[in-house]
């Protein structure tokens, strides 16, 4: 299967594997890789002639950084990434209350647990494809984001998928915490 | 002295908790979907995989004062997530990676005149940020993500060798080669090639490291760019003059010139380091 690989996926591998581009790690990979034998060379000769290059580069570091900084802040903002901070995403008032309960399980926010939290804030009876149909629409405006464990690491847990309340969607929780009482009440200090 | 009873219960307690707040913390690191050029899934490094889970411990606001503590790839992954939509925050994470991107890269595109490195370390940029940027991730996103550094490194060389066997660039070795004809085929013929070379000669074997060290304070010294290149292959990393085997890389094939004048050039590269390092070397 490696033998298909592309030019590129050698030279990763070669990354992962190698600290040093001497002669003979050249000749493991050209016996490795015969294909790219003439590509290897121009690419080890390269690599160790930069190596051991005595004079530091002459490039402006500062200006490069500032100026791709700025080229990736357009594109972020051009993706719809980046959220102007008096822009209040304007949601209903079952979402304030499935928003509030999802920041209230700190991180532990299921459908299930986020159901109980609602029906225990309004005292009514909460069905769960409600909640569910919420979770989901406040995921596409960014508000809330989802994460499902890694059983690896905690292989008791449910395969269950959990929820956290966003940055953009705390900036909402505040606004809901200002024009609703239950809201406000349950929130406590949170700004 | 030991604390026993419930001051101890207590620290234990603590201690347990604070390893399965860790540990929820790392369930919650997303997953690497992709596999590598070798078949095996990817995986993050476990310092990265911590120091993700880390700053997903922190809340929101926090995060962008520690940005300039993360590692290379925790940036990519924090740039990637959209949980997070402030401006402030993103100029964090953004404008630490760019630095870094720079950093590294700038590296690799030593000897090159000022324009060529910069427009070589802007490229770099530019293909990382469309990367980390990407929408939809992929194989050679999450690249970034395992070893951010390598990745740098592997793309700055790639640019440079491409600028290296360009035809301007060739252009420029042309003129450096021009000023070597006084050396007569006698003196060529007093070079060795192969075995222990100068670099044996030079200095103890037995002692590498200092060895190594030494190379390069000479290397330092050679003026003419080739000469100093074919000497670090030569002397540092051991390639050949002319292979004895055919159709093997050598410095001839590389530089694309006769061996005569490969030794001719490391003859007066030695004589440069010979001045440069003083007494004590010997041919």
């Amino acid at each position: 299967m490696t033998q298909n690989l592309s030019f590129d996926d050698v030279l990763e591998l070669l990354m992962m594997e190698e600290s040093s581009p001497h002669y003979d790690v050249l000749r493991k990979w050209q016996e490795r890789y015969p294909r790219y034998a003439r590509e290897l060379a121009q690419f080890f000769a390269t690599w160790a002639i930069q190596e051991h290059h005595p004079a530091p580069s002459v490039i402006d570091r500062k200006r490069l950084a500032a100026q791709g900084k700025q080229k990736t802040m357009e594109m972020l903002r051009q993706q719809g990434r980046i959220v102007s901070g008096d822009k209040i995403e304007p949601i209903s008032q079952f979402d304030q209350l499935v928003l509030t309960a999802v920041y209230l399980l700190h991180g532990d926010a299921d459908t299930v647990s986020v159901t109980e939290k609602i029906s225990e804030m309004t005292e009514q009876e909460v069905l769960q494809e409600a909640t569910s149909l919420a979770l989901s629409g406040l995921q596409q405006r960014l508000l809330i984001d989802s994460w499902v464990p890694d059983t690896e690491i905690e292989p008791d847990v449910e395969d269950t998928t959990y929820y956290t309340v966003t940055m953009t969607g705390e900036r909402a929780l505040a606004h809901a915490k200002a024009t609703s009482k239950v809201v406000a009440d349950f929130l406590g200090d949170f700004a | 002295m030991y604390q026993t009873g419930r001051p101890m219960l207590l620290m234990y307690e603590h201690t347990k908790n604070s390893m399965t707040r860790k540990t929820r913390y790392r369930a919650r690191v997303r997953r690497l979907r992709f596999h590598g050029p070798d078949g095996k899934p990817r995986r993050r490094p476990e310092t990265v995989e911590n120091d993700i889970a880390d700053m997903l411990s922190l809340p929101h606001a926090e995060r962008a004062a520690r940005a300039r503590d993360a590692c290379n790839e925790t940036l990519v992954y924090f740039i990637r997530r959209r949980d997070d939509s402030d401006e402030q925050y993103f100029e964090a994470f953004v404008g630490e990676l760019d630095l870094r991107i720079v950093d590294l890269a700038s590296c690799y595109v030593r000897g090159l005149p000022e324009v060529t490195g910069e427009d070589i370390v802007g490229k770099v940029q530019w293909e990382l940020r469309k990367l980390v940027l990407a929408e939809t991730g992929s194989a050679r996103t999450e690249f970034l993500e395992v070893a951010f550094a390598l990745a740098v490194k592997k793309r700055t060389l790639q640019l440079v060798n491409l600028y290296l066997s360009s035809p301007w660039s060739r252009r420029d070795t042309v003129y450096a080669e021009d000023d070597d004809g006084e050396m007569t085929q006698r003196e060529l013929q007093r070079i060795a090639d192969g075995g222990p070379g100068p670099e044996g000669i030079l200095l103890d074997k037995e002692e590498q490291a200092r060895c190594r060290e030494l190379c390069e304070t000479a290397l330092a010294a050679i003026t003419n760019p080739r000469h100093r290149q074919a000497a670090t292959l030569h002397w540092i990393e051991g390639w050949p003059i002319q292979s004895t085997v055919k159709g093997k890389d050598d410095l001839a094939t590389y530089f694309r010139t006769t061996p005569g004048r490969i030794k001719q050039w490391l003859k007066q590269a030695m004589k440069e380091m010979r001045a440069a390092l003083g007494a004590g070397v010997t041919e």
